[in-house]
């Protein structure tokens, strides 16, 4: 994964994914101009109300169009999305912000130190560079919940680790190549783990189910083991309501 | 991962499509019936049942009572047979759905795996018996499984992609509900790499790690992916795979989006005109007294 700063205005692509299914494919790398197109399409899909049209799958880079092909063909929704497509970039609307308290360091990101030797800053710095930042959900996938934000300083690039661990807790915040995530349950993972949250990604119990969505923003706000705490006892007890700082324009 | 099976066990316990019903892997199970009467049915390649200890025609629905033990057990030859229950099992729909999704403890019951002792909730109610007219259309060709090309297709050379269709693939015992891992010929895949910057997996998807040895993506696959998918198994030809077994081969066919929407509809017209047939009337007098007369008569 490699981050380019533009990307060519060229027509997407429309690949093959089986006989349920085609991909549009804008491009092939992680890229907030291309992010934004494949965003800017699957709106426009949805809204549009396309007959045969079953679920859209927006990622980084593509949108995978899964249809049914007894109501309607390949060719008709193809022709349909491309009729969708803007000759414009339209203008990035803002989505929500979220703001999570994360505790860095010690046992919560127990990567926190290694990551800083690798890199060459101190752990304070890391930790400035990372809740500096504010981030976009380029995609949600994986498991229930996870989103992959970026773009993260170019200072805290790393390819993931070598060995992965077999169980990464709930809430881990972590990084890998140019990307930073929450995990959203409990899983096996690969990246460095920097800090946690107390936020629940995902949680059922709660409407929505899934805090974010594609085209949100995050960031991350540096904590003490005691607001920590505060907020860890409120999940832990059954309420793991949590909000945005800004609604975004959606709203 | 048998949807055919699954709608066949459905309509023989009277039930609608999408009703609830158990997917029944491995070794098989023992259920014991906790409810005054139900209408349940079984389904699935080759299967195997029995009520009592008595064996029952496969593919077809019985009326049983408190206390009867039925005993199910996938074919040989397959991997998962269906248990339908008349009005379906009653379990909440979480995200439109009653399936269970074991990864992330989604739907189900609570949330778990079923495990011995659990109790199975359904209304107790009983419908006619039927069977199956016929077999299921499971066994035409089974070892032959027709694919769609991949969205990653460019990843791979054409001498890959000839690999893929001209040699056999056996079915690993490492698979699940997840992903069924491919054991034959490595497919190379092209100077482009086997890492892509993740996009979203269709049901059925081939992709290909860097060891070259395929994995079908099946129902509870992950939504997005890294590795590059060089093809897609048909629709109309998923159940059929699903069911083939560990150590088991299969061969891979090329065809269109179009050829494939072509065998859907007429898989969709086989379920359309599956005919159910009355079961033979068993009518004696432990089996009067056990049904409930009262709701709706015996039906046969």
């Amino acid at each position: 994964m490699t981050e380019t700063t533009s990307a060519p205005r060229v027509l997407p692509r429309f690949l093959s994914a089986g006989d349920t299914a085609l991909v549009v494919e804008f491009g092939e790398t992680v890229d907030p101009v291309v992010n934004r197109r494949v965003m800017q399409l699957g709106d426009a899909a949805r809204a549009a109300e396309i007959p045969g049209l079953v679920d859209l799958v927006p990622t980084f880079r593509s949108l995978l169009v899964h249809y049914d092909p007894l109501v309607t063909s390949r060719g008709a929704v193809e022709a349909s999305l491309r009729g969708l497509l803007s000759d414009r970039d339209s203008e990035a609307k803002e989505g929500r912000l979220w703001e999570f308290p994360t505790l860095y360091g010690s046992e919560f990101g127990p990567d926190l130190e290694d990551v800083a030797k690798r890199t060459s800053l101190t752990p304070e710095r890391v930790v400035e560079l990372h809740a500096g930042t504010d981030y976009k959900v380029y995609m949600m996938g994986f498991m229930p919940g996870l989103a992959y934000l970026g773009i993260i300083p170019k200072e805290l690039e790393l390819p993931r680790r070598s060995e992965p661990r077999v169980r990464v807790p709930a809430g881990s915040v972590s990084i890998a190549i140019n990307l930073t995530n929450v995990y959203s349950d409990e899983s096996p993972g690969g990246w460095h783990l920097l800090g946690r949250t107390p936020v629940r990604l995902f949680d059922l119990q709660r409407d929505p189910p899934i805090l974010l969505a594609a085209g949100d923003r995050v960031r991350f706000r540096s904590v003490a083991k005691d607001a920590y705490d505060d907020l860890a006892e409120r999940v832990k007890s059954g309420d793991t309501s949590f909000h945005p700082v800004d609604a975004g324009e959606s709203a | 991962m048998d949807p055919v099976s699954l709608r066949i066990a459905n309509r023989l316990a009277g039930s609608s499509d999408g009703a609830a019903a158990l997917e029944v892997g491995g070794p098989g199970v023992e259920l014991l019936v906790d409810a005054d009467v139900v209408t349940i049915s079984a389904a699935g390649p080759d299967m195997v049942w029995r009520i009592d200890g008595v064996s029952v025609a496969p593919n077809a629905s019985r009326t049983i009572t408190r206390g009867a033990t039925v005993t199910l057990r996938p074919g040989r030859g397959a991997v998962y047979l269906y248990v339908g229950v008349h009005c379906g099992i009653d379990v909440p729909h979480v995200f439109g759905s009653s399936s269970f999704h074991v990864r992330s403890g989604v739907g189900g019951l609570a949330g778990q795996p079923l495990a011995v002792g659990d109790v199975i909730p359904v209304k107790a109610r009983s419908s006619p018996e039927l069977e199956l007219d016929g077999s299921l259309v499971h066994h035409a060709d089974d070892s032959v499984i027709r694919v769609i090309e991949g969205p990653q297709s460019e990843h791979f050379s054409p001498a890959a992609w000839e690999t893929l269709l001209s040699t056999p693939y056996r079915i690993s015992a490492r698979s699940d509900r997840m992903g069924v891992r491919l054991e034959g010929s490595t497919l190379t895949h092209t100077d482009k790499g086997y890492n892509i910057v993740s996009d979203g997996i269709a049901l059925g998807s081939i992709q290909v790690p860097g060891n070259g040895q395929p994995i079908v993506l099946g129902a509870d696959r992950q939504t997005t992916g890294g590795y590059p998918k060089i093809a897609v198994i048909a629709r109309a030809d998923m159940f059929r795979f699903a069911q083939r077994p560990p150590g088991a081969t299969v061969r891979f066919q090329s065809i269109s989006a179009e050829q494939g929407a072509d065998a859907l509809r007429r898989l969709v017209g086989y379920l359309d005109r599956l005919v159910l047939r009355s079961a033979l009337p068993v009518l004696n007098s432990e089996r009067l007294l056990g049904l409930n007369l009262i709701d709706g008569g015996v039906w046969e």
